[in-house]
């Protein structure tokens, strides 16, 4: 994408923003510097609401205790409690806390729902009895807020207080305690308390409780008890529990333990194929050096799952001694390893990978050659261009073919010479066009240094070289590489005639300029339109405003059919000046190229009014201009769009 | 496809309707490309959509496209939003059975709802990703996770405590050229990284608490404040409140211009640098540049300037650097970094969603957890926390606490106002 796109797509998003932030004659207010004197103060002798709801704020962010009493006279207020828990919850104080307990006892409703959330953020152990109490009240929200904030505070207390409704209550209430339990566990095992949370995930992991709650327990024992982990974890692999294997899987590859992975290994061979093939994946992404040889060994293995695990478990731990290994199945007949193994190839990460990959291609078989560059190229070798020049010469097409494509996108100057020189020997018609674009792709990053190749060749070559070489110097561009295609361009009609002519058409640099003026001069209708073609393309394309108005000026005059005059008025759009706009304005009632003029002006005024107060003044006055001559409505739809834009 | 018992199996809610299933009654899922075949309606998975703005449609639109999914209801807080997404849906399947609700609970409570796009404003994302856990719902939810901290560590945490698939809507880890941009920096092939740079979202106002006369309470039916408010403090309705450009810098809803493009380009350096776990460990200011270190002295830099359209970053490593943006154009030094890499621009959410929906049926986790997404936003508030009390901040990733400053460490959270519960 150009950078003029660029730069809309960024103008699209910031309108979003810039033009909807406030209403008119809002005035954003920044939160003033937190001052606890100063809020209570307002809190004490009351306030409005906006007075009122900013001193609950700013005591949420520095109040001290002296703050605490006058918070807690607004716990159960309907209007103020949730403002008030607001600033007491984050408070680290002990009175914070004390004030919410006392409250919990008396208020109702909503508030108390509050002051219950806040104790469970706080972790508030004194609180565990009096929310142990409200666990078995017949309020569902109540007793499962009650139970959600013993989960949070996670003591030893809370836990016991949770496990006994646990064994007294039934659905729903028990799932809101297993849930509470499930977060307690969580919680203690990030404190390492592993071996109290690994009792309560045992206890959630019995049959009759639901699956998604012994899956919770079944991950979280990974973590409270990694001694025992390696072992639940392949007997979940080897189960036909789909949904535990994936879980475990996961579960190889995020948990550590020193030797776990010589485990994971050990018992690959007792797992059946799922598992084994599961395990493998596990410890691919475990990404443990240790698995290496036994994934190695799994390429072998007779099953296919296993086997195509074992593939793709090589891009993630395998080295270079096993390139030659996943090379050779690039082309062994089964397209499933094949693609698993160029995957592999594609992934492998250490540093020697790209030298023993090119290495390999040597001892390769033909069809494995044209594979292992394609590899190489994607994985944007450093070393592919010069391999694929090397490889022009192979015996075989398919290796030419592939090294061909390579230099497209790789090649540059020292592949020129070689590149050059496939395109002269390539007689298959395909093989040819495949040359043809590499020399384009390789003349173009070469660049001028490419010429003394390139244009020695010119000399003798017949029709099809000479069209090749041509639209390669044309990729070139520059002044040197123009004369022979001017010349050319201007011969008798011929096959390299047009094409030359097309190319000088397209040419990359303003050095075309004079020649493409001179070709828009003729009378010849052929040389006439690509002339002004070309010329119109390059003065659109001129960042020099000066330059751009004078070619377009220039061009205007040469442009005979409304066609040429519609290319050229469409240009003037790029031009954001005064000039182009006062160039556009006699085209508007022009019948034939007035709309052209019309669309052009705005997107004129769409520019510069961007430009400041003055620019303004000019896009309103095109614009006008514009809606008052024109009659068709799209073209007035669009002035109007640019003229809201400045509202 | 067969929707797969199992997959029924995982939510709270099917178990309160059938509260008989054992592991024994589970069958071998098919792979993933027939499960991914087109189904019949009732077969496939079921979606709710909650929140019908501009993103919500967008998003939409990729779940209706796949072969394997059926949206079943929508919801949002405005009527005129919520019906012009029920037409839409109805007439993109041809029939009237797509459900509109003002109440996300409602979505949350239906057995045949297996999944929930949430799009509603950020104040609300934390909140509906928690509740629609709990229910049993596995979830793609807008970015940023969070308007503090604290929401997003519990979503982060609850969903491999309920083992819910949450995948983030931070789509530009699901673009090719932000993926290739990531991959050159974690493969090593610009040397050692040193600094990370971030755009953030330009032309936003800085954080403001504005407070607007009140007006007059629309009918729930046309528009429900109190449901729009959510978790967030009470305050009188005024119209302009609920509109995108003005609480997407108000302090109760969102987090401006720093969460706002932070929580993609942060995500993509913290993704880059092999963070996703943790955080930088001080932050402060520098000119008009928000800098996060990290404990290896890599930088992540919030700032403005990159080039290539919207949400552009930008990775300088030892031995060269990359950047690049939604525009899709990408520059890289040395230059052969690119090799022949061309990308198309845009930042289309179609890849993460059908990511979402594989990880969904497979159980594997996708490229943007809760964790992940989470982290990203860490340091995006963090940088707010900074900015708002004008002094640098050392942070503790670990703890996820601010170091020796109990004022930074209180607007780590927000008291959640009841029913909302974190």
């Amino acid at each position: 994408m150009n950078s003029v796109i660029s730069r809309s797509l960024t103008a699209i998003f910031l309108g979003v923003f810039v033009g909807t932030v406030l209403a008119p004659g809002l005035q954003a207010q920044e939160a003033a510097p937190a001052d606890e004197a100063a809020a209570l103060a307002v809190l004490q002798s009351g306030g409005d609401w906006n007075a009122m709801q900013n001193a609950f704020r700013q005591l949420r962010q520095v109040g001290t205790e002296q703050s605490v009493p006058v918070l807690a006279g607004f716990l159960g207020n309907e209007q103020w409690s949730h403002l008030a828990v607001y600033a007491l919850e984050p408070m680290p104080i002990p009175e914070a806390g004390e004030a919410l307990r006392t409250a919990l006892g008396i208020v109702g409703g909503a508030p108390q729902l509050d002051i219950i959330g806040a104790l469970g953020v706080r972790r508030d152990n004194r609180a565990v009895k009096a929310l142990s109490g409200l666990m078995s009240s017949d309020d569902a929200d109540l007793a499962r807020r009650a139970a959600a904030a013993l989960g949070k505070i996670a003591s030893g207390d809370s836990v016991k207080a949770l496990t006994q409704a646990h064994e007294e209550a039934l659905d729903p209430k028990k799932l809101d305690i297993s849930e509470a339990l499930l977060e307690a566990a969580q919680i203690q095992v990030k404190e390492g308390k592993g071996r109290s949370a690994a009792k309560i995930y045992q206890a959630l992991l019995a049959e009759d409780r639901p699956l998604f709650i012994r899956m919770g327990a079944f991950s979280g024992l990974a973590y409270a008890d990694p001694k025992g982990t390696p072992e639940r974890l392949i007997a979940a692999l080897g189960g036909d529990g789909e949904i535990f294997r994936n879980v475990a899987v996961d579960l190889v590859a995020e948990t550590s333990g020193e030797g776990a992975t010589k485990e994971y290994v050990a018992a690959l061979d007792s797992l059946e194929a799922e598992g084994k093939a599961a395990l493998i994946h596990a410890l691919s992404k475990r990404k443990d050096p240790a698995a290496h040889d036994a994934i190695l060994a799994a390429v072998d293995n007779g099953e296919p799952i296993v086997r195509l695990a074992a593939i793709d478990a090589l891009g993630a731990l395998g080295t270079a001694e096993d390139i030659g290994l996943l090379s050779s199945l690039l082309a062994a007949g089964d397209d499933e390893a094949a693609a698993t193994a160029r995957n592999s190839l594609i992934r492998m990460e250490s540093k020697d990978i790209n030298d023993a990959i090119a290495a390999s291609i040597g001892e390769a078989s033909p069809a494995v050659r044209a594979k292992v560059l394609e590899v190489l190229d994607v994985r944007l070798a450093p070393q592919v261009a010069a391999l694929a020049a090397e490889y022009l010469k192979d015996a075989d097409a398919d290796v030419r073919l592939a090294s061909m494509q390579v230099l497209v996108q790789n090649g540059g100057a020292a592949e020129l010479s070689a590149t050059l020189e496939a395109l002269k020997l390539a007689t298959d018609p395909k093989e040819n066009k495949a040359a043809a674009r590499a020399l384009n792709g390789v003349a173009k990053r070469a660049g001028e240094t490419g010429l003394p190749i390139v244009l020695p060749a010119l000399e003798g070559a017949d029709e099809a070289l000479k069209i090749a070489l041509v639209e390669a110097l044309g990729q070139v561009g520059g002044a040197n590489a123009l004369p022979p295609v001017a010349t050319l361009a201007q011969g008798p009609e011929s096959p390299v005639q047009a094409v030359a002519l097309r190319v000088l058409s397209d040419w990359p640099t303003l050095d075309a300029a004079p020649t493409l003026l001179e070709l828009a001069k003729s009378t010849t209708g052929g040389l006439h339109d690509a002339g002004i073609r070309g010329y119109v393309r390059l003065a659109r394309s001129t960042e020099d405003a000066a330059a751009k108005g004078t070619m377009l000026d220039t061009a205007m005059k040469l442009a005979n059919r409304k066609e040429e005059q519609w290319l050229v008025l469409s240009a003037y759009g790029t031009l954001a000046t005064g000039e182009s706009l006062a160039a556009l304005t006699p085209y508007l009632k022009n019948a034939e190229v007035g709309n052209e003029a019309a669309l052009a002006m705005i997107a004129v005024a769409d520019a510069v009014r961007q430009h400041g107060d003055a620019g303004k003044v000019a896009a309103r006055g095109a614009l006008d201009t514009v809606m008052a001559s024109t009659q068709d409505e799209n073209v007035r739809q669009n002035a109007q769009a640019v003229m809201d834009k400045m509202k | 496809m067969k929707r797969s018992s199992s997959f029924q199996e995982m939510t709270r809610r099917s178990f309160l309707n059938s509260a008989t299933t054992t592991l024994g009654g589970l069958v071998v899922l098919p792979n993933l490309i027939s499960r991914r075949a087109q189904a019949a309606p009732s077969e496939r998975m079921g979606i709710g959509v909650i929140g019908m703005g501009g993103r919500g449609m967008r998003v939409m639109e990729s779940f209706l496209q796949q072969p394997d999914t059926q949206v079943r209801a929508v919801c949002d807080v405005y009527a005129e939003k919520r019906l012009a997404a029920k037409a839409k849906v109805d007439e993109f399947y041809g029939n009237q059975d797509c459900t509109a609700h003002i109440d996300f609970l409602e979505i949350l409570a239906r057995p045949d709802i297996d999944s929930v796009l949430i799009a509603t404003g950020d104040n609300w994302h934390s909140g509906v990703s928690l509740m629609a856990a709990r229910a049993g719902k596995d979830i793609y939810c807008e970015k940023p996770m969070s308007v503090a901290l604290t929401e997003s560590r519990a979503v982060a945490d609850i969903m491999p405590r309920l083992g819910r698939i949450f995948q983030c809507g931070t789509q530009r880890r699901s673009i090719a050229n932000f993926r290739f941009a990531v991959h050159l920096a974690r493969s090593g092939k610009l040397g050692q990284l040193k600094e990370l740079h971030a755009e953030e979202a330009p032309g936003m106002k800085e954080i403001y608490s504005t407070v607007l006369p009140e007006e007059p309470l629309p009918p729930r039916e046309v528009f429900d404040w109190d449901r729009w408010l959510g978790p967030s403090p009470w305050r009188p309705y005024n119209h302009e409140y609920p509109t995108r450009g003005f609480w997407s810098a108000h302090v109760d809803w969102s987090g401006a211009s720093i969460t706002e493009w932070g929580s993609h380009t942060v995500d993509l350096c913290q993704w880059a640098n092999n963070t996703d776990h943790t955080g930088p460990t001080e932050f402060w200011k520098e000119a008009d540049r928000w800098i996060g270190q990290y404990k290896d002295g890599v930088k992540v830099i919030l700032r403005n300037g990159l080039r290539f359209g919207s949400c552009p970053v930008r990775f300088e490593g030892e031995e060269g650097w990359v950047e690049t943006g939604d525009s899709g154009e990408i520059e890289a030094y040395p230059k052969s970094l690119l090799g022949n890499k061309g990308f198309e621009g845009g930042y289309p959410p179609e890849n993460h969603v059908r990511a979402f929906l594989d990880c969904v049926l497979t159980r594997e986790q996708p490229v943007s957890t809760a964790e992940v997404a989470h982290r990203s936003i860490s340091v995006c508030h963090v940088a707010n926390i900074c900015k708002r009390l004008g002094r640098p901040i050392k942070w503790d990733p670990d703890t996820e606490t601010c170091i020796g400053d109990d004022e930074a460490n209180r607007l780590l959270s927000r008291a959640y106002r009841a029913p909302w519960y974190l």
